[in-house]
């Protein structure tokens, strides 16, 4: 009696597990890109960590976020240690990407579109499209993948530690610029400290679709894969969903 | 082979040109207009001369605007926008997207900063939003200090209709009006004139046909003219629907509520332009902090009158043709110019400018070449108390989001002025049948022509129109209407499924009620963001003054002959 008591107390404790939701693992970069993605209290949150969760939910899959900076989180991906990362398009043999990523701009599987603008001290110069004449020092932050841009033309970069870092350095210098998101900008617009000595370009210097890029190793299956894409992008395209979605921040 | 690409080049750049219009000849194109050839010269060339360092600056960048799919800006996208090229050289990309993708864009941009357009054309429904939100430029300011160089001279604000539509509470311009549409009562004169439908409705009914000044009436007249075989003038006969609505899962289906349907019911408060604490979409505002939909707390979203309004949407379906249910605002727009519709409760101006309307040979169009169709003021329903808002009227209004910034906002400034400019605004109106400009509504031309727009001109020349306003400042958040798209649509499912109306009518307006408190706690805006007032019984709200109206009995059924109505508007 013992014996059968035992065991259905063990099928008991197990049967929960049996029916949980599959849970995979993304990265997500640890730095402040509000309100797209930031940490807060050690968790990472944001838009494009809820359009991922809601894209996962029809297919019963949990997602768990672990904040990293990008360049591990890459290399976790690569080496199948989570299953995907938020991320733009990059080129890797370990990746799986939506088909179009390399071929458009704004690709229609993307998560969402994120420009980056240029914010500078008030003077007469306005960004209207040529990187070339981007005030210097070009301050990011810390791992943006956009480096590499400004680097390639020869232009000097400040990486700081966040967006207020940089901000606060360009007030103390009057001179170079900070890049950051459109949003970003426009909250320090309206920022008593900050809105009478800054401008905010209208032209943005970079657009970047944002993935959810998966690991080849990942165990979700290229179909799956391709259904929690086109469930994001149904998401994205809806009328109803994004519109309440961006009143939460 | 490289000189010969350059010769296609030089001859591409030749014909661009050449296909270029002088300011000579634009100012002929806009005739007639509300200035004289000497006044539009004079108009244009203060544009030519304000964008020249403009233009260089921008040098090959497009200004992108967004605008929805109706006639008026089909013609600023072919016509206009090319004027504006040809005069100031800088060029303008009006995209034409359906309302629900302009609304969705100018969310998106407003919520993430992303200049997706750097100037919209936005029903100021969304004034309430704007003010709360802060995220758009404030024209009113602009005008006088960064934008002042860039400001038309000629402009006249005061030439204005319904100017304060796009204003904030205290008066600021946050968006201009571009063109206005109402929502009216659109009829058959010619069949409500027939002595023997008149004879016929009076024997059946026991009162005059008329245009109805109640919903009772209404319901009347579209059950008499439901079935009944009737004849137009291009010698047609039809059997007839007494009404017209459309049902289709769309964000238009939360327009057909969120544009005063339930104030035209009678749910709100008294007060012009919108009720006062209790607005046009149930939601009650103390001291401009909305507090509450629910009847429970203060506001009125799911009170009797809220579900009557919906009820009688449902309920007057039968007497509207079959395809109804597939229909959206802008399908729904020209179909009673086919011919078999006797009335319409809520018709949108901006279709009447269609063709259809005003073509001969169109069932709906005399031999004459005058229709026989007729505009009047809104019925309204059983909850309605004098003092409250008619019916619905907005304003698509330019737009400029604060993220657009320095040249783009003075260029984008500039192409919303000269889209509504003196020079242009009656030609425009001319097209598309939205005016914007009371120099427009009182021009001689339209006086002479005033027959083809069957009661419009009357009703835009009328003291009485000012009863007719979009949602006001006490709407904190445009995105709350999406609640309404979901609840209805879901609702609507359930009726084609043989729901019972009352029941189902009363669940969906709780829901929905519950679902727009539940979304208005949510929000963190930068001013007047709401604060929900506790639950009470519902027996408390309702035994207070004013909105929430507790349950009334059915009016008596009203009428008036239009002839003698429209001389009220003359």
């Amino acid at each position: 009696m013992k014996r059968y008591l035992f065991i259905f107390c063990i099928c008991f404790l197990l049967s929960p597990i049996t029916t949980r939701a599959e849970s995979i693992v993304i990265s997500v970069e640890n730095r402040e890109f509000y309100p797209f993605f930031f940490v807060e209290k050690g968790t990472a949150k944001g838009l494009l960590l809820d359009m991922v969760k809601d894209g996962l939910k029809p297919f019963d899959i949990e997602p768990i976020f672990k904040p990293l900076p990008l360049k591990r989180g890459l290399k976790m991906v690569e080496r199948g240690k989570v299953d995907a990362i938020i991320a733009p398009r990059i080129k890797n043999d370990k990746f799986l990407l939506p088909d179009d990523a390399f071929e458009k701009d704004i690709s229609s599987q993307r998560i969402l579109q994120i420009d980056s603008v240029v914010v500078t001290y008030k003077s007469d110069y306005e960004f209207l499209g040529n990187i070339k004449t981007l005030p210097t020092p070009i301050r990011l932050t810390l791992g943006d993948p956009i480096e590499s841009l400004f680097k390639s033309h020869g232009l000097s970069v400040d990486d700081g530690a966040s967006g207020e870092h940089n901000i606060k350095k360009l007030m103390r210098d009057k001179k170079g610029c900070v890049i950051t998101t459109s949003f970003k900008a426009m909250t320090w617009l309206e920022n008593p400290n900050y809105m009478s000595n800054i401008d905010v370009s209208t032209e943005p210097v970079i657009s970047r679709s944002y993935f959810l890029i998966f690991s080849k190793n990942s165990g979700l299956g290229k179909d799956k894969i391709t259904q929690v894409w086109n469930e994001i992008s149904k998401n994205r395209d809806d009328y109803i969903y994004p519109i309440k979605l961006f009143t939460a921040y | 082979m490289k000189n010969g690409l350059w010769l296609v080049f030089l001859v591409i750049c030749m014909c661009t040109h050449l296909n270029a219009k002088t300011l000579e000849e634009w100012a002929k194109t806009f005739e007639p207009s509300a200035l004289s050839y000497e006044e539009r010269m004079k108009e244009l060339k203060w544009f030519r001369d304000v964008s020249k360092g403009l233009a260089k600056k921008l040098d090959g960048k497009t200004i992108r605007s967004a605008a929805e799919h109706i006639k008026t800006h089909f013609y600023e996208r072919d016509v206009l926008s090319e004027a504006f090229f040809d005069i100031t050289g800088i060029r303008v990309k009006h995209n034409i997207i359906g309302e629900g993708p302009v609304v969705k864009e100018i969310m998106t941009q407003l919520r993430t900063g992303r200049v997706i357009e750097h100037i919209y054309v936005n029903d100021a429904d969304l004034i309430g939003t704007h003010l709360r939100y802060q995220g758009v430029v404030n024209l009113s300011e602009y005008i006088k200090g960064e934008g002042k160089k860039y400001t038309n001279p000629y402009l006249d604000l005061e030439d204005w209709l319904n100017l304060e539509f796009g204003q904030d509470y205290s008066g600021n311009q946050l968006q201009l009006p571009d063109q206005q549409f109402s929502n009216l009562y659109w009829f058959r004169y010619d069949w409500f004139t027939d002595p023997k439908n008149q004879a016929d409705f009076k024997q059946q009914f026991g009162y005059e046909l008329g245009v109805p000044i109640n919903w009772a009436a209404y319901e009347d007249i579209a059950e008499f003219f439901t079935g009944r075989k009737q004849k137009n003038p291009d010698g047609s006969t039809v059997t007839a629907y007494g009404h017209l609505d459309y049902l289709k899962p769309s964000p238009s289906l939360g327009w057909r509520f969120t544009d005063a349907w339930l104030s035209i019911a009678g749910v709100g408060d008294k007060g012009l332009p919108n009720g006062i604490p209790v607005d046009e979409w149930g939601i009650r505002v103390e001291n401009r902090v909305p507090v509450g939909s629910m009847v429970e707390r203060g506001g009125a979203m799911n009170s009797p009158a809220a579900v009557y309004a919906l009820s009688k949407f449902m309920e007057w379906i039968k007497f509207a043709p079959p395809e109804a249910k597939d229909l959206e605002w802008h399908t729904a727009g020209p179909r009673a110019a086919k011919g078999d519709i006797a009335q319409r409760i809520f018709q949108y101006i901006t279709w009447l400018s269609t063709d259809a309307f005003h073509q001969k040979g169109s069932p709906v169009v005399g031999k004459d070449g005058n229709p026989v169709w007729r505009v009047a003021p809104t019925p309204h329903g059983r909850y309605w108390d004098k003092g409250m808002k008619v019916g619905y009227q907005d304003a698509g209004s330019w737009t400029i989001p604060m993220s657009v910034r320095d040249s783009y906002r003075a260029a984008a400034w500039l192409w919303a002025q000269f889209a509504s400019s003196k020079t242009v605004s009656l030609k425009k109106f001319l097209v598309g049948g939205t005016p914007v400009r009371k120099s427009t509504i009182n021009h001689p031309y339209i006086d002479n022509n005033i027959k083809k727009w069957a009661g419009l001109i009357e009703f835009y020349r009328s003291p009485a129109e000012k009863k007719w306003t979009d949602s006001g400042p006490n709407v904190p958040d445009y995105a709350l209407s999406v609640t309404w798209v979901a609840n209805l649509e879901k609702s609507l499912k359930a009726f084609h499924d043989g729901a019972s109306i009352p029941e189902l009518a009363q669940k969906t307006m709780d829901q929905m009620a519950r679902d727009q408190d539940d979304m208005m706690a949510t929000l963190k805006l930068r001013k007047y963001s709401p604060k929900l007032n506790p639950i009470k019984s519902k027996d408390y709200w309702l035994k207070q003054p004013g909105s929430p109206k507790p349950e009334r009995p059915p009016e008596k059924p009203k009428t008036i002959a239009y002839d003698q109505l429209i001389k009220q508007w003359q």
